[in-house]
């Protein structure tokens, strides 16, 4: 029945995203890119893709590939503005919950960039502009956590997610930071995936619960890995960290979580189909993104699902990776390993 | 004098060996920061550079030159020997504070046994009441006070402590290659090290040579 009533608030954004989809980078124009010689014929090859004189502007000697990430990062925030400002009701609020998770890295970046005495102007700069919200600019105040959520974040959509985040947090170091940024976004996600199961129709709750079930299963993998470096990562503050849903979760979890060494690790990764094997060959983040390509690929072959969105955003911001890194082999010279990238359309 | 000429073919020997080391090292080290700067899911608004670095960071290394030889040893900053130089610092403050509590116990001590003399049983309520709180309140201010030096020495216990610099980078979701890439810097450090004590050798035997021959020269 979704199809009936779908295209009556969605049915523009859907095409709209569809026709972003459409411009996604195939093999092809990769295999071109990666024959590039100077940066100046990759932005001639990236002319005749949807992309088309997006750095027109930019002047030979003065275009670097910082410059070329920079002017892709632009347009993909600016065609994901104007998706944003087609949108309303349910659909407006699952693009809010999508711009939760750059705001909880900029207030991460605001409150470490202040204990780490660097120049306000400066971190301001560097904050993802998805994330952006009227009242960042004062977080540089930072003392502690309490008087920064009374005074400021209460007022902003990340403040639910701050309820477990004041009892050892007494003073702001990098590792406090860090904790209290995974914690956000262990709410966040599960806070998200209510929304999503709850609130969408289907098939976008189904999609986007296995794209984010993927999401959840990725930060478990990656705290517990990184945990293993730290001695002041316990189980119990682990317990608190590792989202709980997703296939990793519960007992594979609750392994994760007591788990003191590599091999304990993997034996609890290779119990999940999926994610068999991953931590055997090749590099972890690899895997990690070709499955997330492959999920985000396959999420465009149903119809009249809001999911699209999700899948054409971090479709787009692994082309974006794609792109700069080949720029990145181009500009250094080094030709053997410009075919590190991963391209699934 | 050929004894002179093997060393320094020798030194050279192993110069060119710590170079190729070095370079192989570096090279895996931009390598994997190259793979660590693509992994970065935060990639939209910065590599891992620069833009991460903490400002209040103190070095944990020290180079050391010897006076004789002028040969360098890279080491780490030792750490405080059981911690007596932060108690020092810690007894000196705490001593300060516990000298300002004890100031205040005595004004309160005055304030109550000028208040037990005076006037009427309404009066005098009232009045310990009003000093309860004045009391409550400095007490307050002072605990305040206190917890604020008190939280200031254990941030400097703290910052005396080495603490891992990928930490600055993020540390709990940070991609394995950034790891690797520190290790492999971490890696040519030793080799720095040979490399310029075997540069130091090498001019230290040219210069012998630069003698020997000029002493031969005016031999003849």
């Amino acid at each position: 029945m979704e199809g009936v009533y779908f295209n009556i608030d969605n049915g523009f954004v859907e095409g709209v995203v569809r026709g972003y989809r459409n411009g996604l980078l195939t093999n092809n124009q990769y295999i071109n890119l990666t024959q590039c010689d100077t940066l100046e014929d990759l932005k001639l090859q990236l002319s005749s893709t949807d992309y088309s004189n997006f750095l027109s502007s930019v002047a030979t000697e003065n275009l670097t590939t910082t410059i070329i990430q920079t002017f892709l990062s632009d347009k993909l925030f600016n065609e994901f503005n104007y998706i944003k400002d087609q949108t309303s009701g349910i659909t407006k609020k699952f693009m809010d919950y999508i711009t939760y998770g750059y705001m909880i890295d900029n207030v991460a970046l605001m409150i470490t960039g202040t204990i780490h005495e660097r120049n306000k102007a400066e971190i301001l700069q560097r904050c993802h502009p998805l994330g952006w919200f009227d009242t960042l600019p004062t977080l540089t105040v930072a003392t502690d956590l309490q008087s920064l959520y009374d005074t400021v974040l209460i007022d902003t959509p990340l403040a639910p997610y701050f309820l477990d985040c004041f009892d050892n947090a007494d003073e702001l170091d990098d590792l406090n930071i860090e904790i209290i940024k995974n914690k956000l976004y262990k709410a966040y996600l599960q806070d998200f995936n209510n929304f999503v199961t709850e609130k969408l129709p289907a098939p976008a709750n189904e999609i986007m619960s296995e794209l984010l079930a993927f999401e959840a299963d990725r930060r478990s993998i990656n705290i517990s890995l990184n945990s293993l470096q730290s001695d002041d990562i316990d189980s119990n503050l682990k317990r608190q960290l590792l989202p709980e849903f997703g296939k990793l979760y519960p007992i594979e979890t609750n392994r994760l979580i007591e788990a003191n060494d590599f091999e304990l690790i993997r034996t609890a990764i290779n119990n999940v189909q999926e994610y068999k094997g991953i931590l055997d060959s090749g590099n972890l983040d690899d895997h990690f993104y070709k499955i997330e390509m492959d999920l985000c690929r396959d999420a465009f072959t149903q119809q009249f699902s809001v999911s699209v969105i999700w899948a054409w955003m971090k479709s787009k911001e692994q082309e974006i990776r794609n792109i700069t890194w080949i720029a990145e082999c181009i500009a250094q010279n080094q030709r053997e390993r410009i075919n590190n990238y991963i391209s699934v359309y | 004098m050929q004894d002179i000429y093997l060393e320094l073919l020798k030194k050279l020997n192993d110069y060119d060996q710590s170079l190729d080391i070095l370079q192989s090292n570096f090279k895996d080290g931009m390598y994997h920061l190259s793979r660590a700067n693509y992994h970065n899911k935060d990639s939209l608004r910065g590599n891992y550079g620069e833009d991460y670095w903490d400002n209040t960071y103190e070095g944990h290394f020290t180079v050391n030159i010897d006076s004789k030889t002028n040969h360098i040893s890279i080491a780490k900053k030792p750490l405080p020997k059981d911690n007596n130089e932060i108690i020092d610092q810690n007894e000196e403050e705490k001593s300060a504070l516990d000298e300002r509590d004890q100031k205040i116990r005595n004004r309160n001590i005055k304030k109550k046994d000028t208040n037990k003399k005076s006037k009427k049983e309404g009066n005098k309520i009232n009045e310990k009441q009003s000093n309860k709180e004045e009391v409550n309140h400095e007490k307050k201010e002072d605990n305040y006070n206190k917890k604020e030096i008190m939280s200031g020495i254990n941030k400097k216990t703290q910052e005396k402590i080495h603490k891992d610099t990928i930490y600055m980078f993020g540390g709990l979701n940070i991609p394995q290659s950034l790891r690797s890439c520190q290790t492999s810097f971490k890696n040519s450090i030793p080799t720095l090290e040979q490399l310029v004590n075997s540069r130091i050798e090498i001019a230290k035997i040219c210069n012998e040579l630069e003698t020997i021959e000029i002493k031969n020269h005016g031999d003849k």
